[in-house]
């Protein structure tokens, strides 16, 4: 958008009226923009509200702790890794993310419980660990923890009971031969 | 007023620190620790709370500056950090079962014909407060830290019109809470 859009989409854009496609170009020229970026925080009613708050002072020993802390040789980069839990540029786990999260684990725990070959404890450790390592370095919520937990249960039931099941059925076939 | 333009000068210092220039960390220190500070404690509402993210994210800025991709505006990798630490803060509430954000939600003040602007200023803050963060932190990065759009979408890492939506829906919903309240803007 290389042209100042007029009022009346300023006005739209600021009501929330805009379809997502216009919204998003005239975000960008805003962007660019100071002089249309005045005149929608002008069209906004709420932007007042916001232009007539102080800022909230800053605690001066907060500042003068951390230029301390600064010149310790200790807060260089690279001494400490930044805590695998909280990378920087982390987001809460999406509800699609935890779907796919629980199919694979349920694939991995159903391949454990129904293969006798490898179904021994220090397997059962070593995916554990690999669970618990990788719910840690995602960080999901509390009830998506759960509904993750609930969700690879409930599948893992389901698949060991349909093994179970055909088994079963084998047997009862080889009995009847 | 945009303040977190960036620019050469930044850009320069920014390296520098990363360098371990102590002139370069105390620069850094001094020009970030505010908004840092400023963005938590209108997103956790407490002083103390606030005082300790940015004590963390200050220093933790600090300590991995050589993971900063420089193609990206730094504004946005300090804030998403920031933001990061206040999603913890929030679970951390949320596990230790307090409702303080529910009593502010509850309470109805009088409408008021003419206001100061501290009084204005804890309208607004109260009504922030009502608001869930997914909403308040688009609000408080446009408004008060005066990120831009496209900033805002990187520090979230959601698409433009995805933020657009959020930041409508949001004003809609502070527009609500005042005149649910009967205040005037």
């Amino acid at each position: 958008m290389n042209h100042h859009p007029a009022d009346e989409v300023l006005q739209s854009f600021a009501q929330g009226e805009l379809g997502d496609h216009l919204a998003a170009h005239t975000a960008r020229h805003i962007d660019s923009c100071p002089r249309c970026a005045n005149r929608a925080l002008a069209l906004d009613p709420m932007a007042r509200a916001f232009a007539s708050v102080d800022d909230p002072p800053v605690p001066p020993s907060l500042i003068a702790d951390l230029l301390e802390a600064a010149a310790k040789p200790e807060v260089a980069p690279s001494q400490e890794p930044v805590s695998s839990a909280e990378p920087p540029d982390a987001r809460p786990l999406g509800w699609a993310e935890i779907g796919v999260g629980g199919l694979l684990l349920t694939a991995a725990w159903a391949t454990l419980w129904l293969d006798p070959g490898i179904a021994n404890l220090p397997a059962v450790l070593r995916l554990g660990r690999a669970t618990w390592a990788t719910l840690r370095a995602l960080g999901p919520s509390l009830d998506q923890v759960v509904l993750l937990g609930t969700w690879t249960a409930l599948l893992t039931v389901m698949l060991v009971g349909a093994r179970m099941l055909q088994r079963d059925g084998r047997r009862s076939l080889g009995g009847a031969r | 007023m945009r303040v977190h333009e960036g620019g050469v000068d930044e850009d320069e210092r920014v390296a520098a620190a990363a360098d371990g220039d102590p002139g370069a960390r105390a620069w850094l220190v001094e020009r970030w620790t505010p908004a840092i500070y400023r963005f938590a404690l209108r997103m956790v509402g407490d002083e103390q709370d606030a005082h300790d993210i940015a004590q963390d994210t200050m220093l933790r800025v600090l300590r991995s500056l050589d993971r900063y991709d420089p193609t990206r505006p730094f504004s946005t990798w300090v804030f998403g950090i920031t933001r990061n630490a206040c999603i913890d803060e929030h679970r951390k509430r949320q596990h230790r079962a307090h409702d303080a954000v529910s009593e502010v939600v509850d309470t109805a003040p009088t409408p008021l014909q003419a206001v100061s602007r501290e009084q204005r200023a804890d309208q607004l803050h109260d009504a922030l407060a009502a608001l869930t963060p997914m909403y308040r932190e688009v609000l408080v990065l446009y408004h008060f830290e005066h990120l831009k759009y496209t900033e805002i979408a990187e520090v979230l890492d959601l698409p433009l019109g995805t933020v657009m939506n959020r930041i409508f829906r949001a004003r809609q919903r502070l527009r609500g809470i005042y005149e649910d309240r009967g205040i005037e803007p």
